[in-house]
């Protein structure tokens, strides 16, 4: 698997499972390196995953900037100060590595802060072949904050109305928004091939894959247990299939 | 004591004075004369309590150049970091306070390492013919800063005077050691304009870092009062938290003065 996806979705359509079932199958490629990104302020790849927060990119940008306020820096010192502590803020299991954005900014301009730690993030992710990026449901905030291009705009919705709505939302929103190759649909928790063929006759979205309800991704959820620990199940499957024509 | 240490051991000139004096009456002293000076003092008790090993630079004796990012689980050795770190660099025109070409370790090299960790300090001392001071800090900066070794991920954080390098399994067996980062590092700073001379001093060793606190807490209040001349376009320094530095420091007064005419002609 290569390149830079986003994962966006209404909340609560299995957009983290997805992360990290993706995530899961990184360890698999043991030539390759991923890195999974928590966009989403709720934090919960952390969780799904169990790696650590050791700092977000937010708490980085706090401290770079209560920094500023105390000493006398210039650019060059701000950029190399970021560099080195996103380097800290990485966790790390194996071949996977692991950034949590954290919460929104708060008020204030420190444009110059903003755009070196985007830059940061975008520079070491070029050390990474995949790139999975767990996004909140404003999606233009992932092109503020994270990454200026994406690949791959990976609309994760469940069978439900409102959860594709919010998905051809996102997609409208994206396409004003934000930089990215292609986008496609892929949907959670189907439970028969006739559920999908009605989700696809209703959105005009181009589906890219579907994930089964799996009881032991249930199962992992309700236990807290780590998806990077998950025996071959039907999800995983599912998600090796889709990883086989993502990329991209 | 190790043998090549004992080559070098030489009485400590302890009592003589910390800086030579300029050898003509239109030398001014620079930024960080002084600060080169207690370093000095330093490598020579250090030479003589056989703690130092020096070498020259060697332009075969370099790295490949590739930016890297090395992960845990591929990481042979750590470098500096939360552990222990310093980053110091200084610079002077005066060719008498800094051996060109030298490259100097105290504590192990890489190979001779016992744990997956060591402390790191990295002393950069550079000597040339410079115009302005605040355009010399930013090109060696540069070099240093983009200076990306294949297998080695380093990262600087200048204001807090860290340094932290992860080293592959796959450099380790491939020979890196301090000399081949002194020697990238020299070849590299080497090309900038009025570049003269170039002396490394690498530090393993979590007792000898301690040692360069002071000098280099000196080093941070003269660059960070450089920086806010630079970056700043009024100067009050009746309330500036530099004012102490500024005052002992001949050369930064001397720079003051001069940005402070210059910016009343515009």
């Amino acid at each position: 698997m290569k390149g830079i996806i986003s994962i966006c979705g209404k909340g609560g359509v299995g957009k983290t499972t997805l992360a990290a079932l993706l995530s899961r199958l990184v360890l698999e490629e043991k030539n390759s390196r991923g890195l999974a990104i928590d966009a989403d302020p709720a934090g919960g790849l952390s969780l799904a995953l169990s790696l650590p927060i050791k700092k977000t990119v937010n708490d980085l940008r706090k401290s770079v900037i209560a920094s500023i306020k105390t000493h006398s820096t210039d650019s060059l010192n701000l950029a190399a100060s970021i560099d080195y502590q996103l380097l800290e803020a990485l966790s790390e299991y194996r071949n996977l590595a692991f950034l949590a954005v954290g919460r929104p900014e708060e008020e204030g301009c420190y444009c110059q802060v903003n755009t070196f730690l985007r830059e940061a993030i975008e520079i070491m992710a070029g050390h990474f072949d995949l790139v999975l990026i767990d996004a909140e449901a404003g999606v233009e905030q992932v092109n503020r904050r994270v990454m200026g291009q994406i690949d791959l705009l990976l609309l994760v919705s469940d069978l439900s109305a409102k959860g594709l709505r919010v998905a051809e939302t996102i997609k409208q929103v994206a396409d004003e928004a934000m930089q990215y190759r292609s986008a496609g649909l892929l949907i959670n928790r189907v439970r028969s091939k006739k559920e999908l063929a009605e989700v696809q006759q209703s959105t005009h979205l181009p589906l890219l894959g579907w994930l089964p309800e799996d009881q032991r991704v249930r199962q992992f959820d309700m236990a807290g247990r780590s998806f990077l620990e998950l025996p071959d199940c039907p999800s995983l499957q599912a998600v090796r299939e889709l990883s086989r024509s993502l990329i991209v | 004591m190790p043998e090549q240490a004992a080559t070098f051991l030489a009485s400590p000139s302890l009592l003589a004075p910390k800086v030579p004096p300029c050898r003509d009456r239109s030398e001014k002293m620079g930024l960080f004369d002084e600060s080169i000076g207690s370093i000095s003092d330093y490598l020579e008790v250090a030479r003589y309590r056989g703690l130092l090993r020096q070498s020259c630079y060697d332009s075969f004796a370099v790295w490949p150049e590739k930016r890297s990012l090395v992960l845990q689980e591929d990481t042979g050795l750590e470098l500096g970091g939360s552990i222990g770190s310093l980053f110091l660099l200084l610079w002077t025109n005066r060719r008498d306070l800094v051996r060109a070409g030298s490259i100097s370790i105290i504590g192990p090299d890489l190979p001779e390492r016992e744990s997956r960790r060591l402390p790191f300090g990295l002393v950069a001392l550079v000597q040339g013919d410079f115009q302005d001071e605040y355009d010399t800090y930013r090109d060696i900066r540069e070099v240093i800063f983009d200076t990306h070794l294949e297998g080695v991920s380093s990262r600087f954080w200048p204001d807090s005077g860290q340094v932290w390098c992860r080293v592959s399994r796959e450099a380790l067996q491939k020979g890196f050691a301090l000399n081949r980062l002194g020697g990238t590092l020299i070849k590299r700073l080497s090309a900038l304009p009025g570049l003269e001379g170039v002396e490394l001093v690498f530090i393993t060793d979590q007792e000898e870092l301690k040692r360069l606190k002071k000098p280099a807490e000196k080093v941070q209040d003269i660059v960070e009062a450089l920086i806010k001349m630079y970056e700043e376009m009024h100067f009050d320094c009746e309330t500036c938290e530099y004012q102490e530095v500024c005052e002992e420091v001949a050369g930064l007064k001397e720079i003051r003065d001069r940005l402070r005419e210059k910016r009343g002609r515009q």
